[in-house]
């Protein structure tokens, strides 16, 4: 458009200047015309345009380039002494002159002849770039005039006047011409503007898929370069060729056999599942759409086929088969877990309720144990009054005797009564011990943690008379532990042991050492004396009830107590054993477990299984929930199982 | 050693007469002067106590200021009788001493459950239970402060 207006506006000064009248009125349009180098400036605009250099157009030093050297040469040409001469009079019309010398006329020719053949030059490469018939002839037409404009342009303004040839200037009848032909261009050709055969064409060359057009003959008339390079063909090498060099072999016969007749009947073909075949022998998967182009007549012409690449989508399906596969794979193990976890849940079902059999038995054997305890109970009660009472009589009534016929018994008759008496207190110190070692175990323990030192400082004070009595000296071997234990009895136990020591010892100093060995899972306690040992023989005898080994009138007591020490290690989970000399002393040992737990030997089966990591806590919670579950329904259970039984009988 | 000749009235609930006659005897070797009533069985100490049956008359059987009782009797057993006269309101506050051959823990803490003041065992020595009889006899009978006789419960208290 700007283009146009300059080229008008040339024109038209032109026109006036030459058709002056008077040297003034051509002297005035001379000037008006001094911007004619924007015409050159606007042409060079457009050419940019024309050949969409939008790169160019996107930068301002472009539009610097062009435009302001022809503001330049436009206040140049203003001042006409520089630029050209005062109009001159020629037989066709006024002129102007050519100054004598003047490098500002010289270079504004150069300037504009440049950029004419710098364009004509842009014209010929777009055209030799440029695809499609309509665009080519476009440019064609465009070249043509520029180049006749620039040609006469520079004959007739610039060439001829050096050789002083005066011929009327011809650049803007050549101009003219231009505008004819961009014209016409634009007429024919719909410069810059869409019709649908340039869309067409755009689409095709730029979609995706492959498209082919195919002549009634089955040859390829058509192929879009997305095709081309879907199977590695030149456009030279498919065009004119028969579509069996497209598809493959067995796609061929289907093609021609069912995909033809369809698109004869039905004039379409849609997603039919082909295959092409690349250059190189290549199988390639497509969704193939066809459609019949018929003339008027009804006569095939030709067919357009696209096609879509579905190699991916195939390769998605195949992955979606292997996922479906591998699915249904886990839903059989998934099934085959759910049966073994049925299996196992039967089985513990099975223990579940063996279980409770066997907790059925244990109820009964401690019903049974709670009787027979009964009985002893009963005993220990029989022992403790009536076998006590007669002797509390037979005591008594000696005494009795003893004050009250004093004077009528002799010294054997009161020596007599006084046996009784002392054979009375024996069998009390009998009867009592036995009542002891039977209260052992039924009495409650409680089992605290306890400072075997302070324990023993309590047996000691609780044997001072004794200590004193026989000079004996106690001493503890190192540092002694804080164990768990029933503090009351562990002090009998020791108490007995320190006693045992004292007394059966013939040394004028009985020593007693008391000590502990650490030993990883229990503590080793002795009491060693220097007294009158035990032979070997009789090492386990001693911890029976009532052995004696030593003479009665030497020792007193009624050998109970090492029984009774016994009971008491054994009821804190521990061993205890002896080793002596005779005549040189005997060593007790004994030991006591660390852990609590061992000592009251709750732990339980599950609590045992975790700790030696044979089932997790996890698995036994189950195992009860489940147990619990099974409960619930109550005889049920019992009646499966015992239907369970007689199969297995019958069976 | 006590001034004052205070009598000590002395129910004695026993069925074995040896024992009737040691208790007797160690309360003289004591020196603890008293008067002594003996029952032989659980029913009979009740009814001495509640003034039925054969003791009827309220001069025969007066209200004792200590019951020695044992634990084995024919009847009624001592934990039945402790139970009887702990829960009644004339005979609650006779000081009760438990006196009996018998450690067992179960008789012990029955004892002390149904109300029992004092659990003796008896010693089969005989010297260590006039020891005990003048022990017993003298904290009960004479240095415990008992409640005073015939008086309301309220008063009592107050």
């Amino acid at each position: 458009m700007c283009y146009s207006l300059s080229v008008f506006y040339l024109g038209f000064t032109e026109f006036m200047y030459r058709q002056a009248d008077s040297y003034q009125s051509a002297y005035l349009w001379l000037k008006i015309s001094a911007f004619w180098p924007f015409a050159v400036a606007s042409l060079m605009h457009f050419i940019l345009v024309f050949t969409e250099k939008e790169s160019w157009l996107k930068n301002k030093l472009t539009y610097v380039l062009i435009y302001v050297p022809a503001l330049i040469f436009s206040i140049f040409a203003l001042n006409i002494n520089l630029m050209s001469g005062n109009p001159i009079r020629e037989y066709w019309g006024y002129t102007y002159a050519i100054p004598e010398y003047s490098w500002v006329y010289t270079s504004s020719s150069i300037w504009a002849v440049g950029l004419a053949f710098f364009g004509i030059f842009l014209c010929i490469r777009r055209f030799l770039k440029v695809t499609g018939t309509k665009k080519k002839q476009q440019i064609k037409y465009v070249t043509a005039g520029l180049f006749i404009t620039v040609f006469s342009g520079t004959v007739t303004e610039v060439l001829l006047p050096i050789f002083n040839i005066k011929i009327p200037e011809l650049t803007v009848a050549s101009l003219t011409i231009e505008c004819i032909f961009i014209g016409y261009a634009i007429w024919k050709y719909k410069l810059f503007t869409l019709d649908l055969l340039t869309v067409a064409e755009n689409i095709i060359s730029i979609m995706p898929d492959s498209l082919i057009l195919i002549n009634p003959e089955g040859n390829v008339v058509i192929a879009n370069p997305a095709i081309l390079k879907l199977l590695g063909y030149k456009e030279d090498e498919l065009i004119g060729k028969s579509i069996k060099t497209i598809f493959a072999e067995e796609a061929v016969t289907l093609f021609e056999g069912t995909g033809m007749k369809k698109l004869i009947e039905e004039g379409f073909l849609r997603d039919c599942d082909m295959t092409y075949e690349t250059k190189s022998g290549k199988k390639i998967p497509v969704s193939f759409s066809g459609s019949a182009m018929k003339d008027e007549d009804g006569n095939l012409i030709g067919i357009v086929g696209i096609a879509k690449d579905i190699t991916e989508r195939r390769k998605s399906e195949k992955v979606l088969e292997k996922l479906i596969q591998e699915l249904e794979e886990r839903q059989k193990l998934l099934e085959k877990q759910k049966y073994d976890i049925e299996v196992s849940r039967r089985a513990i079902k099975n223990v579940a309720t063996d279980m409770m059999e066997a907790k059925e038995i244990l109820e009964y054997q401690k019903g049974i144990l709670e009787d027979v305890n009964k009985e002893l109970d009963d005993f220990t009660y029989i022992v403790s009054h009536d076998l006590k009472e007669p002797l509390r009589s037979i005591d008594a009534y000696s005494k009795f005797v003893i004050d009250d016929y004093n004077n009528k018994l002799d010294e054997e008759g009161r020596h007599y009564l006084e046996r009784i008496r002392a054979n009375t207190e024996r069998m009390k110190k009998l009867i009592e011990d036995l009542l002891e070692i039977s209260r052992l175990k039924k009495r409650g323990s409680t089992i605290e943690e306890v400072d075997i030192a302070e324990l023993i400082g309590e047996a000691k004070m609780r044997v001072e008379y004794l200590i004193k009595q026989k000079g004996a000296e106690i001493i503890i071997k190192g540092a002694l532990p804080k164990v768990f234990c029933d503090r009351v009895r562990l002090t009998e136990a020791f108490l007995n042991l320190i006693t045992n020591a004292i007394k059966f010892n013939d040394k004028s100093k009985p020593v007693v050492e008391i000590g502990c060995n650490d030993k990883a899972d229990f503590y080793e306690f002795y009491v060693k004396d220097n007294g009158i040992g035990i032979k070997e023989e009789y090492f386990d005898k001693i911890f029976e009830i009532f052995q004696r080994l030593g003479k009665r009138e030497d020792f007193e007591g009624t050998g109970a107590g090492l029984t009774i020490v016994k009971k008491i290690i054994q009821m804190h989970k521990g061993e205890i054993w002896i080793k002596s000399k005779t005549g040189e002393g005997s060593e007790f040992y004994f030991t006591i477990p660390k852990e609590k737990s061992v000592i009251l030997g709750k732990k339980l089966i599950g609590e045992i299984l975790v700790e030696k990591k044979l089932i997790t806590e996890e698995e036994i919670k189950k195992a009860l929930e489940e147990q619990q579950r099974i409960k619930r329904p109550g005889k049920g259970g019992q009646n499966d199982r015992g239907s369970q039984n007689n199969q297995d009988t019958a069976g | 050693m006590t001034g004052d000749h205070k009598i000590i009235k002395i129910l004695l609930v026993e069925d074995n007469p040896d024992d009737i006659d040691i208790t007797r005897r160690a309360l003289k070797e004591a020196n603890v002067i008293n008067k002594l009533w003996v029952v032989r069985d659980g029913q009979e100490a009740l009814d001495f106590l509640q003034h039925k049956g054969n003791y009827k008359d309220v001069s025969v059987s007066p209200k004792p200021g200590m019951i020695l009782l044992d634990i084995n009797l024919p009847k009624l057993n001592g934990i039945d009788v402790l139970k009887i006269i702990k829960q009644n309101p004339d005979l609650k506050r006779i000081p009760v001493v438990m006196l009996t051959v018998s450690k067992r823990d179960e008789d012990i803490v029955r004892s002390y459950d149904c109300g029992c003041n004092s659990f003796i065992q008896k010693p089969v020595n005989f010297e260590s239970f006039v020891g005990v009889v003048k022990e017993v006899s003298l904290y009960w009978g004479l240095l415990n402060i008992c409640s005073p006789n015939g008086q309301e419960e309220g008063d009592v208290n107050a």
